[in-house]
């Protein structure tokens, strides 16, 4: 076995030195040690060879208690995760422990979580939609089966909340496998997560291999090394199913900013220049190795939901931006549109998927959408001058467009059934043709004569006319 | 979010709105205080008239004049008094909402500005006829309007004549009223006083004994069309100076939103053009200390 020394500790950045030879860029080295008269083993993650026989090495895990002079060992290969019905049911971390005290994990095989993305040949894309029951994104921004959607949003907009209701409208009535990968977000939500899984029946307590979800944690409390990896570790998983089962998978990351912040919190420490706002030089490339393994393939098809935090809500920040570049469809939650009270605040302006062409969705869904779209546009462009002059400078037209406008706004609102413990009010789901029913009516002015608080959170258009 | 262009650009239009509107207050306040002027100086005369005509009423007794007779049809005419332009407020809306109450079927409509030509072709309801009147309203105008709504309740083709307008009681506080001009015989006084309070009451009658030269009917036949003339002519003074009122407060609320709108852009501008700076001197220093 491959012996080396640690030499120097700065946070997270680990120096080693191999006096024989060197570990391979990427190889996990292992250091056991005790802390706190408790034994502990670390994993590192080899990222530069500086010379002198020096690797320098990002922790997985907090790094308290480590000392100059340690012995470490070289796996001789890339931190790797355990795969297959194994882990089904079950919470591991970056490095594929598991962390839910179910006792240990019983796995065939092991996946690397560096692969390389598959090849273009291999790819492929379905073109067929998958509904989510939430009217606005079923309109605006429809999902690809296999396709890979965003959900952007500056801080308490509701992205997690949006993935959860995805992950209860969607995963719960998935016959396949999900995956989970948590990146950097609250451990409460991580915990609320198992739970609810737990009780939806989708993790069988009773008999683990038969759950239809797994769980990988790296949130907030751990080390940017563990963040920054944490999602490959999850995409292994899915990967395993895509390419042995040649099942249909989902993929859930909350949240993918943390991954490129992570990136950049050790960009430093390992002496890489910053590069804009601060963000590591390699951004874009570690975000595109991370995305181009995100995809369909002729054997199996992995759909995946991301939710991107959007920092001080300025989409141009260097990280969402190049998430943007990745992804299929967009839903873009606005802070302005949360200040109103509707939820979900997806802007319906901003928000669009590549779906949204009248050969997938159809003619009609596609020309209520755009009409939806010109509607809203046009209610803006004329804020200003409501701002200035009033609602009686209009013209007639215009009046009746500020009107529908401010109907389809409120309308976009749903009741989500997540939010069902806040609100009180019971979750909805609507299939997409009734949503696409409604929207018509109020475009064509059916519903001209119908208070705008009747249309706030709604279900289907038939429940305007009770009252709330 | 919005660059800094965008913001600039907001302001640049804000701000050339705001001129606009400050200019047109700046005419109509001007336009203001000789229209209300004329209104108010009308109204002695109105009020003399009125009384004046309810004598004779009185006296006439049996031998109504043909536009005194009270018809039992349903049939009405109504002169419909606006604005040409916008950009009042909702002092078009207001009476254009008065407006739309009547019964489409059976009631023509008599225009007076444009934008009451507009609303009776836009919602398709009849319209019998129409007519301008000036920035200052002349009497000739009036008489125009006047006389083609004697001729058409003459004629019969409807059987009351109701007129709408904004009537001015203040700068700050103008009402659509709806005030029966046809027949005479049912007339109310028309001109509010000087507080504009009760707008229609009982006319009074004096009891004096009033002896007519040559004759009643020959009084009647030159006093009915000269008094429902001047009635027109003080219902256009009054629309006017409602209409500059309303003008004017209305600019001087969008110079004022305009000006507030300009106040936050410019706060944003500012804001985000310091986050900028900030931003910038952070990378270059941060980047010069990585690589120091």
């Amino acid at each position: 076995m491959n012996k080396g020394k640690i030499v120097q500790i700065i946070g997270p950045v680990v120096d080693v030195e191999f006096p024989d030879l060197l570990p391979g860029i990427y190889n996990a080295l292992t250091v056991d040690f005790t802390v706190q008269n408790s034994s502990t083993k670390l994993t590192l993650e080899v990222q530069q060879h500086l010379g002198d026989n020096w690797v320098r090495t990002v922790a997985m895990s907090s790094t308290e208690g480590l000392k100059r002079g340690l012995e470490v060992l070289d796996t001789g290969a890339p931190i790797s995760m355990p795969v297959g019905e194994g882990v089904m049911g079950r919470v591991l971390d970056v490095t594929g422990n598991p962390v839910d005290e179910r006792g240990p994990i019983k796995a065939d095989k092991y996946y690397p979580i560096h692969r390389p993305a598959p090849a273009l040949i291999d790819q492929s894309t379905s073109p067929q939609v998958l509904t989510t029951g939430i009217k606005v994104i079923d309109l605006i921004c429809p999902f690809l089966k296999g396709g890979k959607v965003g959900a952007f949003g500056g801080a308490g907009v509701g992205k997690t909340v949006v993935i959860m209701e995805l992950i209860n409208n969607i995963a719960k009535l998935h016959g396949g496998v999900s995956v989970f990968a948590g990146v950097g977000e609250r451990t409460r939500e991580g915990n609320d997560l198992y739970h609810e899984m737990s009780e939806a029946d989708v993790i069988k307590q009773k008999n683990l291999s038969e759950s239809k979800i797994a769980l990988v944690y790296g949130q907030m409390n751990e080390p940017p090394g563990a963040r920054l990896r944490v999602a490959l570790s999850g995409l292994a998983i899915t990967e395993y199913f895509r390419d042995e089962k040649n099942q249909d998978v989902l993929l859930f990351v909350d949240n993918i900013f943390r991954f490129s912040q992570a990136g950049s919190e050790v960009s430093a420490l390992l002496g890489r220049t910053p590069s804009a706002v601060g963000y590591q030089p390699t951004l874009a490339a570690e975000m595109g190795d991370l995305q181009e393994r995100i995809t369909s393939t002729k054997k199996g098809s992995i759909t995946s939901f991301q939710a991107v935090y959007v920092p001080a809500d300025d989409l141009t920040d260097p990280a969402p931006a190049t998430t943007f570049a990745h992804l299929d469809a967009t839903i873009v939650l606005e802070r302005s549109i949360a200040e109103l009270g509707i939820y979900p605040a997806v802007d319906p302006l901003s928000s669009t998927s590549r779906a949204l062409a009248p050969e997938i969705v159809g003619q009609e869904h596609y020309d209520v959408a755009r009409g939806v779209q010109r509607v809203l546009q046009r209610y803006k462009d004329l804020q200003d001058i409501i701002a200035i002059l009033g609602m009686d400078e209009l013209s007639p037209e215009d009046k009746l467009t500020v009107f529908r406008a401010r109907k389809i706004q409120r309308f976009l609102s749903q009741p989500f059934s997540v939010a069902q413990v806040f609100t009180g009010r019971e979750g909805k789901q609507v299939p997409v043709a009734e949503t696409v029913r409604g929207f018509k009516e109020i475009l064509e002015g059916k519903h001209d004569d119908i208070g705008e608080g009747d249309f706030y959170m709604k279900g289907g258009i038939d429940e305007i006319h009770q009252a709330s | 979010m919005p660059s800094t262009r965008d913001i600039r650009r907001r302001i640049k239009s804000v701000k050339n709105t705001a001129q606009i509107t400050k200019a047109m207050q700046m005419v109509s306040a001007s336009k203001m205080r000789k229209a209300q002027q004329s209104a108010l100086a009308g109204r002695p005369y109105a009020e003399v008239m009125n009384d004046v005509l309810s004598e004779i009423a009185a006296v006439a007794g049996e031998s109504r004049h043909a536009l005194m007779e009270q018809r039992p049809g349903k049939r009405r005419g109504v002169i419909l008094v606006t604005s040409d332009k916008g950009l009042c407020g909702a002092l078009n809306s207001n009476i254009l909402r008065e407006a739309s109450k009547f019964d489409r079927d059976t009631t023509l409509y008599i225009t007076a500005g444009r934008k009451a030509a507009q609303f009776v072709a836009r919602t398709r309801r009849q319209l019998k006829a129409e007519f301008t009147y000036k920035d200052t309203p002349q009497f000739s105008e009036a008489r125009a309007i006047s006389k083609f709504a004697r001729e058409l309740f003459l004629s019969g083709e409807v059987d009351r004549v109701d007129v709408l307008f904004t009537n001015f009681i203040s700068t700050l506080n103008l009402k659509p009223v709806v005030i029966p001009l046809l027949p005479v015989g049912e007339i109310k006084g028309v001109s509010s006083d000087v507080k504009g309070e009760a707008m229609s009451h009982e006319l009074t009658r004096s009891g004096t004994e009033f002896i007519f030269e040559p004759s009643l009917e020959s009084v009647m036949e030159a006093m009915l069309p000269h008094y429902l003339n001047f009635q027109v002519y003080q219902v256009l003074l009054e629309a006017r100076a409602s209409e500059q009122s309303a003008r004017m407060v209305a600019m001087k609320n969008a110079t004022d939103n305009a000006q507030q709108l300009i106040k936050d852009l410019t706060l944003e501008y500012n804001k985000m053009r310091q986050a900028a700076i900030t931003k910038e001197l952070l990378e270059i220093s941060s980047a010069a200390m990585a690589l120091g």
